[in-house]
């Protein structure tokens, strides 16, 4: 399968602490790829440096052929790469509907001339994007609570929205970062599911997560990282059984 | 008569201020304390053209349109660099730099002694010379007004605006350029708070820069605070409440003097009451007073 991103040698540094060291991975198309390491390792790091919310100190990165190392936060999301946050975002104050319209990308709405000039248009595509919206909520199981504030949702079905809100602007890769952690086994499985589908819709995904046996079942290879450096890449059980993984994880 | 359309008038001013000044601070969360800076542009742009130049009124009111559109860039643009607090005494500044230059660039804009006997509008032949014909054309820009802006918020634009007042990191994330949506509604602000000043020129007929200070400024935040923030309509409702007010203490029979001084009092302490008890406003939706809400 042909390379969809390819990060070559990224460091970063936050006065004094290495949080990326060197760091280099590629991400094949329609591959799911478990990101790990112990807390502090620079893995939301690289999530940040590979969306544009933090600027890399060196290194490059290239996204479906597209140098987008210098790119700001929103054009990378534009390109075909959508994030959740570990400290989970959304929009709280907003419906689940809502949260989901605001994710479609390009619409003709978002250009304030339009608004007064081809409102037909945006009244058009905002009647299509409604659809794909209850379509993805059916989808997550998040039908009923459409009309419901995402502030209203339980911690689970919060996570939940924001993997919708990633798929609503139909991504090539998406950064799952921690998008299990601190929710119920019932609805780890949910989101499971949703990841394994991913790659059969075409997509790429990096999923930061501690949760080793989640690891092992979605993942096809994993990254172990630590102190910004990579130490071991792999097949999950590969990784899982590394020395230098043990030796990390000890220390 | 008269002095009811008197009051009648200013509302309508005031709505215009109040509803372009709610897209930017109850909308997109940001609070700018610039606002009479703008009025102020569109009253000077259109006196100025009038008096000197003698271009007629509408040609004159989409050249204080595009003005204060430009200067709203201006004072935008250093939102994208500066967060919150800072950004509000950024904009205190451009308040306090516009009234200077108003007041001592004595030879352009006649300093304190302000400009006097600027015509009233006349469109297409028609003359705007009393105070019913003035209260119509008052109503029709601030209904325009209302419009404009209503249209965008309960646009999917609207939605992002919301959205970068509630959370600007993830509304990035989202694709949604951040930056460019801040800088446009601070222009489309601007602009429409000029149609205000327009208003307010050719309805006084004089101008000086004690009508666009600090302290208007802050009645324009006072009114879509006290209305609502992040909704229309509570501007509307503010606009009347607020601009009401003292006339109803004239009416108790208090002196012009003591009115004017307590007045300000009644604004700030009704400012203060609703920033501890309802921070929302009569009708808002949203709260500058973000300790109750995450
Ligand atoms: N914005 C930032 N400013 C300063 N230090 C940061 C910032 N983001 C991360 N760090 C530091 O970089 C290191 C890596 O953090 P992070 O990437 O969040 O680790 P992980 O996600 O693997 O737990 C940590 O020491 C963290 O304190
Ligand atoms: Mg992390």
């Amino acid at each position: 399968m042909e390379t969809l991103l390819n990060i070559q040698k990224c460091n970063k540094h936050f006065n004094g602490i290495v949080a990326l060291d060197d760091f280099s991975c590629t991400v094949k198309k329609q591959e799911i790829v478990g990101l790990i390491g112990p807390n502090g390792a620079g893995k939301s790091t690289l999530f940040n440096v590979i969306t544009g919310f933090i600027n890399q100190d060196s290194g490059s990165i290239v996204f479906n052929k597209k140098d987008i190392s210098k790119k700001p936060a929103y054009k990378i999301n534009n390109l075909g790469i959508s994030r959740t946050f570990q400290d989970l975002r959304l929009i709280r104050q907003m419906t689940v509907l809502e949260n989901v319209l605001l994710s479609f990308s390009k619409q003709p709405g978002e250009h304030l001339e339009n608004v007064f000039l081809r409102n037909k248009k945006v009244k058009e595509i905002e009647t299509e994007n409604r659809k794909k919206a209850v379509e993805l909520l059916d989808f997550a199981g998040l039908n009923e609570k459409s009309y419901d504030l995402a502030n209203d949702l339980s911690y689970g079905q919060q996570k939940l929205l924001s993997i919708v809100c990633c798929l609503a602007s139909d991504p090539k890769l998406l950064l799952l970062d921690e998008p299990i952690a601190g929710i119920n086994p019932a609805m780890i499985d949910e989101i499971i599911k949703i990841i394994k589908m991913l790659p059969e819709e075409g997509k790429s995904v990096i999923i930061i997560e501690h949760n080793m046996d989640a690891i092992t079942e979605v993942c096809g290879r994993v990254i172990f990282m630590d102190a910004g450096q990579k130490i071991s890449e792999g097949l999950p059980e590969e990784v899982r059984n590394d020395p230098k993984v043990i030796e990390a994880y000890l220390d | 008569m008269i002095y009811l359309l008197h009051i009648f008038i200013l509302i309508g001013i005031y709505i215009i201020l109040s509803v372009s000044l709610n897209l930017l601070a109850g909308y997109t969360g940001i609070l700018s304390m610039a606002h009479a800076a703008f009025f102020g542009v569109g009253a000077y742009v259109v006196a100025l053209l009038a008096l000197n130049v003698h271009t007629p009124f509408i040609l004159n009111i989409f050249l204080a349109i595009i003005a204060a559109g430009a200067f709203g860039a201006i004072v935008g643009i250093p939102s994208l660099r500066i967060k919150d607090d800072y950004f509000i005494i950024a904009t205190f500044a451009f308040q306090i730099i516009t009234f200077s230059v108003l007041n001592n660039l004595v030879s352009f804009t006649g300093g304190p002694m302000g400009l006097p006997g600027i015509p009233q509008p006349v469109i297409f032949g028609l003359k705007f010379d009393n105070h019913w014909s003035f209260l119509i054309l008052t109503t029709i820009l601030a209904v325009f007004t209302y419009f404009i802006a209503n249209r965008i918020v309960s646009s999917p634009y609207g939605r992002i605006l919301k959205a970068i007042r509630e959370d600007e990191v993830f509304t990035q994330s989202l694709g949604k350029n951040v930056a460019a949506f801040k800088v446009k509604i601070f222009m489309v602000s601007a602009a429409l708070a000029s149609i205000a000043g327009v208003l307010y020129a050719t309805y006084i007929t004089y101008i000086d820069p004690t009508s666009f200070t600090v302290n208007e400024s802050v009645f324009i935040i006072s009114i879509v605070i006290i209305g609502g923030a992040g909704n229309l309509k509570g501007s509307v409702v503010g606009a009347i409440v607020l601009v009401m007010l003292p006339e109803l203490l004239r009416f108790i029979g208090l002196p012009n003097s003591v009115a004017a001084n307590i007045r300000q009092m009644l604004y700030g302490g009704l400012l203060v009451v609703f920033m501890l008890w309802r921070p929302r406003g009569f009708i808002g939706e949203y709260s500058f007073n973000r300790n109750n809400e995450k």
